[in-house]
């Protein structure tokens, strides 16, 4: 039958709807009590008037549950892997640059152009100081050959 | 010592931390209003003390409870107050150089506190047995560093929204620079000129905006994803750690329980923002909106998944 295992309950609270308290005492294993009077039943059990309510035994049990999932360690490895990709994929960027050098008689052009798939603001700074890097450089080459 | 004189010193720096944040937080917001630097200072010292009592609380709970402070919804928003304080004052006024954010943070933190205090308090006794194993060291310290770095990212965005719609109102009539916007300032080292807070590179401060000690809008944008970018994949580590867990406590790894389902979407919705930023460029409003969101899931995540919805993470400790 159903064991009510899939439903999450929490195992500290027990429902109460439908009980009423026994206010009689404790009643030990093995006892019978005479529900009107609350007395425990002595000799004979089955000459006592009345309703009882009988205590037969304790008998303890361990409701278990068996199940097998065989896409465990798959779904361990897609974890790691998620886990040590993330880095990359938080502060990474894929970007392109193009740098063409044309001479047009008087001397070298150079024209630079690129593009960022991620970050693209960081990009732009990027970009910003690799031109900056760039003319400086050149004008080196420049007063170097002078 | 006793059992009950840690308590006694837990709950009495407790009220310490508690009172200094409170204090602290409207010297800040008075900072903030008039630029006064003592005021600042005093603020500051009062929020380190503060920071250095609540320390002793949290220490002195888990000597008395002899265990890890953080066994019950009290004990987690106390340590998570802690490390918003903390980071704020490491990491966002003492790296980033940013004051005008003290008030606010402190805020969320003494919120924290003065909730916890009242309505989730529980003495300190031994652990649910549920949550008895050592994955309490890893899952629920990750939970908290990820929450409360998200916390601080959500203060950010809630700021920007304000900041934006500030600097929007100052463009329409004319900024007092005369150049249609505000020229921001470098924490007082000179006037920098261009639009607002850009170009500001990978090591210098955060530009803060004319008129205010508050950052401009695009630099507080930065500020929030730059945290949230940090606190994300802790985040997704404590989700990972506790779906370990849950398979070695309850025989499966993930059971859509009311508490899985909510830091999952909480991971869908901060993982969006990244998504978003990185790569479509979802930059200022809408990126603090999302963010604002996010942050919602994980409080609802905290407060309302573990007092009133039934699931197996039902234990705040709080009947």
């Amino acid at each position: 039958g159903d064991l009510g295992l899939t439903v999450p309950q929490p195992t500290s609270v027990l429902d109460k709807s439908g009980l009423r308290r026994w206010t009689g005492g404790a009643i030990g294993a093995g006892r019978t009590v005479d529900l009107a009077t609350g007395e425990v039943v002595r000799g004979d059990v089955d000459r006592a008037p009345g309703i009882t309510v009988r205590f037969s035994g304790l008998r303890q049990y361990t409701v278990l549950q068996v199940g097998r999932d065989r896409a465990l360690p798959l779904v361990l490895l897609a974890s790691v892997v998620l886990l040590v990709a993330l880095p990359p994929a938080l502060y990474g960027s894929r970007r392109r640059i193009f740098v063409r050098a044309e001479t047009n008689g008087e001397g070298t052009v150079l024209k630079v152009g690129g593009f960022a798939l991620q970050r693209r603001e960081t990009f732009e700074e990027e970009f910003a100081r690799l031109v900056e890097d760039l003319e400086r450089a050149s004008q080196r080459r420049e007063v170097g050959a002078r | 010592m006793t059992t009950e004189q840690w308590t006694r010193i837990s709950t009495d720096a407790f009220n310490v931390a508690l009172f200094a944040y409170v204090s602290a937080m409207v010297g800040y917001f008075h900072h903030l209003a008039f630029r006064r630097t003592p005021v600042w200072r005093v603020a500051r010292l009062v929020a380190v003390a503060g920071v250095v009592a609540h320390g002793l609380s949290i220490a002195a709970r888990a000597l008395a409870a002899d265990r890890v402070p953080w066994g019950n919804m009290y004990e987690y928003s106390s340590l998570l107050a802690f490390l918003v304080v903390a980071v704020y004052l490491v990491y966002v006024e003492g790296v980033r150089g940013l004051r005008a954010l003290g008030g606010f943070a402190l805020a969320v933190a003494a919120l924290t506190m003065a909730v916890a205090v009242s309505f989730l308090y529980v003495g300190p006794g031994p652990l649910v047995p549920a949550l008895n194993s050592y994955w309490i060291k890893v899952h629920v310290v990750a939970a908290i560093a990820g929450s409360s770095l998200l916390s601080l990212g959500a203060v950010c965005s809630g700021l920007y929204l304000f900041q934006e719609r500030r600097e929007r109102r100052l463009a329409a009539v004319g900024a007092p620079a005369g150049k249609g916007r505000p020229a921001p300032i470098m924490g007082g080292s000179g006037v920098r000129t261009g639009p607002v807070g850009s170009r500001e590179g990978e090591t210098g401060s955060i530009a803060v905006a004319r008129g205010g000690l508050l950052p401009t809008a695009d630099g507080l944008d930065r500020l929030a994803s730059r945290i949230i970018a940090f606190a994300f994949p802790i985040w997704t580590f404590a989700v990972i750690a506790g779906a370990i867990w849950a398979q070695e406590a309850w025989g499966r790894y993930w059971g859509w329980d009311p508490k899985e389902t909510w830091s999952f979407i909480t991971w869908v919705l901060f993982a969006g923002y990244l998504h978003a930023r990185a790569t479509s460029g979802w930059q200022g409003r809408r990126a603090a909106v999302l963010a604002l969101v996010g942050f919602a899931s994980l409080v609802v995540n905290f407060y309302a998944v573990n007092l009133w919805i039934v699931g197996l993470h039902s234990y705040a400790g709080v009947s």
